[in-house]
């Protein structure tokens, strides 16, 4: 059945759908829950197409990013420029965090201000690389780009980012 | 440093970044239980609803001029007045440098904070704007901050089943009956009782901003006058309040004279030394109803506000009530902001309404914590429907009145549409000794509870009465403009045991009349000439060219005997002219509410004259609730013309 094989891969899946979610919508963590849960909706309903293949993290990632960006193109439509203003991320702060809880909330903090500077397909290939530790051609299935040019962008992506962790004052 | 090295490195920030961000992750079945709209009301709620209600009420407002009767011709819905015709401007140059919390994890709190912040930074901003813009004619655009604050803070748009038709059959407000021009000879005393409420313009200004005209029966005149503050001087050292009395020729009849008595309260020493402080307890309406984004959040935020202003001192408590009430905070001293604001968090909207249990509980709470010699009172925040538990409103009133006279008042902020009762929230407050406001946005809440703390919560002398007497010799009739529920017999002005209104630190209270000459024609409603009497008799005190006596009467705030004040008032024939400022702000505000009103009365009254005089009244310093104000009066012209077409 579908959709209890669905439930099961989501709820396996879940925390790193949910960061993955949150990597699709810039941090905006209200935006990723809407977005994790119309992806959720989608695949349980068996509204995203499987194309053949299994469900697999891979393809679950790509519906989650298909979604966001769905739902970034219905927001542009009616967004005002009040909204653009309320909903700018911190990512473009590169201040430190006052946070107590400093090591991980700090390191994150520092790696969103770089990944902003990066393009979105580069961030979107770092952060699955690393972050959720697929190897690029997994990761090339997630954005539906071939192996071939998923391996240009890591590179000149890590490159990048490399260069702006040389720079950047510590 | 090698390649390899930095590839740790990354791969090091981006685990520590993942490990940051499953802590916060939702479960699992949060996401999938969580339906849509849910998630949608956790963002900030106005964002969620701005786009959909200003293309709904675009539609409608098409809809409307379609099938809809003359009175309801206007859109019934909110509009964002940034999209509005007059004065827009795009809110993008207006607002404050975005908000940058710190974390993801800081945000949600951040939300709420970076707001309030929001609204500082812009009203700080405001007057400096407002003087180097200046207020040029009929553009608003020196208004732009405030519509700023407005957009982003006012009440954000009503669900749709509220843009029109029926849930507006479901507000009250009581009929108003003019008062009518009296001759002077026949009806020589005028007495009425003080009035600080201010909610009525707030009610229209939340109309007008709908795009809709209000109900004539929600224009009350003297609320609206007295929403405004003027620049009366202080009162000598041992006075309560001191009393300016203004005539000037009357704008919407070059023939009759226009009276302003004007009272303004002593100014209580902020000193925290001598502050009594306050004993407040919060009885707030969390029934179903009041879960839209314009009301208890709104409460929320306006809570807080206030609660940044409290001390060790003041004590605050919450009760609830919707299906069952209850106690949300125990009466805590203000200095613990935390617990407070942790409380103010915790409410929800849900259930039924229970007003009369909750309103016990209040009351239960605020006498547990009697401060005396300091402030006591419940302060009611509600949309509406009040009418559970004790459901006879004579009895609610009787109830509300008995605690008043043991020194516990009672403060009625109203919150909302649709369902408002605007009417028993008026003789609620009136009967608890208390005040009435009508919270449309949270300027007007930092207006009223944080601006106004000082007057909200300390009343410096109570049962303030006024009579005047008009000099036959000099006045032919006159009219009271407003106070229709205010007005005494001529008996209770001597009556200590007849209540009357509250007058609170640096309030301003203002009453209008109306003097028509003696020999001038006017059309007195219902009276035939007298038979028997033509000329009245006259004293030799009439002779003195006086105009009238204004008596005033007033209590200490602990009670006690009322004191009496009585000055005799002069003519000195000033034209409109050379009146002051905050006359003609006054007359125009007045001449605003007689044009909306459509009153009989109105003379030559119209917005347009309303909009003249209050460019005149503007004065130098550009006070941004004046500015308002005027774009109040261009909106509704512009509304008006609509109507017309």
């Amino acid at each position: 059945m579908m959709s209890t094989q669905a439930q099961s891969a989501l709820e396996q899946h879940h925390p790193s759908c949910f960061t993955w979610a949150l990597a699709c919508c810039r941090w905006n963590r209200d935006e990723a829950q809407e977005v994790l849960q119309i992806a959720y909706l989608r695949i349980l309903e068996g509204r995203a197409s499987l194309n053949g293949t299994e469900i697999s993290r891979p393809w679950i990632f790509g519906v989650i990013r298909r979604t966001a960006l769905e739902h970034k193109r219905r927001r542009v439509v009616r967004t005002l420029a009040l909204e653009r203003w309320w909903r700018r991320q911190p990512e473009t702060d590169l201040s430190p965090s006052p946070s107590p809880d400093t090591g991980d909330l700090e390191a994150r903090h520092r790696l969103r201000g770089l990944l902003a500077r990066l393009s979105t397909r580069q961030r979107e290939l770092l952060h699955l690389v690393f972050y959720q530790d697929m190897t690029i051609e997994q990761a090339s299935e997630v954005l539906g780009i071939s192996l071939g040019t998923a391996r240009v962008h890591y590179e000149r992506a890590k490159t990048r980012l490399r260069r702006l962790l040389t720079q950047e004052p510590r | 440093m090698t390649p390899h090295d930095d590839d740790n490195k990354i791969r090091e920030m981006f685990a520590a970044s993942r490990r940051a961000d499953l802590r916060e992750a939702p479960d699992f079945q949060e996401i999938q239980q969580e339906t849509p709209a849910r998630t949608v009301r956790a963002r900030p709620f106005w964002l969620a609803v701005l786009p959909a209600a200003a293309t709904a009420v675009m539609v409608l407002l098409v809809l409307a001029m379609l099938t809809v009767p003359q009175y309801m011709r206007a859109p019934a819905g909110w509009k964002p007045s940034g999209s509005g015709g007059l004065g827009s401007t795009t809110t993008e140059h207006q607002l404050p440098p975005p908000p940058s919390p710190s974390s993801d994890l800081a945000k949600d709190k951040a939300v709420s904070s970076v707001q309030e912040e929001a609204v500082a930074r812009i009203s700080a901003r405001d007057a400096a704007k407002l003087r180097a813009l200046g207020y040029i004619g009929g553009t608003v655009g020196a208004a732009a901050g405030h519509e700023a604050e407005m957009l982003a803070l006012a009440a954000p748009p009503p669900p749709e089943r509220e843009q029109f038709g029926e849930p507006f059959s479901t507000e009250s407000y009581t009929q108003i009956v003019e008062n009518d021009f009296l001759l002077a000879t026949q009806n020589p005393l005028s007495t009425f009782s003080i009035d600080v409420d201010t909610a009525s313009y707030s009610i229209v200004r939340r109309h007008i901003m709908g795009g809709m005209l209000p109900p004539a029966s929600a224009v009350r005149i003297e609320e609206m006058v007295n929403y405004f503050p003027y620049h009366y001087p202080p009162p000598a050292r041992d006075t309560p309040f001191s009393v300016n009395v203004e005539i000037a020729g009357c704008p919407w009849d070059p023939e009759h004279r226009l009276v302003s008595i004007g009272l303004r309260g002593r100014d209580v020493d902020h000193d925290r030394a001598s502050r009594r402080g306050a004993n407040l307890v919060f009885l707030i309406d969390v029934s179903g109803s009041m879960d839209e984004p314009n009301k208890l959040p709104l409460v929320k935020s306006a809570l807080t506000l206030l609660t940044r202003e409290l001390d060790g001192l003041d004590d605050i408590a919450i009760v609830v009530y919707a299906g069952s009430s209850g106690l949300v905070l125990p009466p805590t001293p203000g200095n613990r902001k935390s617990e407070i604001l942790a409380a103010l968090d915790r409410l929800e909207a849900g259930g039924g309404t229970n007003g009369g249990e909750g309103l016990r509980l209040a009351y239960d709470m605020a006498r547990e914590h009697l401060n005396s010699g300091g402030i006591n009172r419940v302060v009611l925040a509600t949309d509406g429907d009040f009418n559970l538990g004790i459901t006879d409103p004579q009895e609610l009133l009787a109830f509300v009145q008995e605690q008043a006279h043991r020194g516990i008042s009672l403060t009625a902020l109203g919150f909302g549409t649709g369902n408002y009762k605007d009417s028993m929230l008026e003789s609620l407050a009136d009967h608890g000794d208390g005040n009435y406001a009508y919270i449309d946005s949270l300027s007007e809440a930092r207006k009223v509870l944080v601006e106004q703390v000082g007057g909200t919560m300390e009343t410096i002398a109570k049962d303030v009465k006024i009579q005047i007497e008009f000099n036959p010799a000099l006045v032919g009739a006159y009219r009271l403009i407003g106070y229709e529920n205010r007005v005494l017999r001529k008996e209770d002005f001597n009556d200590d045991r007849k209540d009357a209104g509250e007058i609170g630190s640096g309030h301003t209270v203002t009453a209008l009349y109306e003097v028509v000459p003696p020999g001038k024609s006017v059309s007195i409603g219902g009276v035939d000439p007298l038979k028997y009497q033509k000329t009245p008799s006259l004293t030799p005190e009439s002779a003195g060219g006086e105009l009238l006596t204004l008596k005033l009467r007033y209590k200490d705030p602990a009670g006690g005997d009322s004191r009496l004040i009585s000055s005799a008032i002069v003519d000195e024939g000033r034209r409109l002219e050379e009146s002051s400022e905050d006359f003609r702000f006054a007359a125009a505000v007045a001449a605003f509410g007689l044009a909306l009103r459509e009153s009989p009365h109105r003379g030559n009254a119209t917005l347009e004259m309303a909009r003249e005089l209050g460019l005149q009244g503007l004065g130098p310093n550009m006070d941004s609730y004046r500015v308002e104000f005027m774009k109040l009066v261009d909106r509704a012209a512009s509304l008006r013309r609509q109507a017309n077409r």
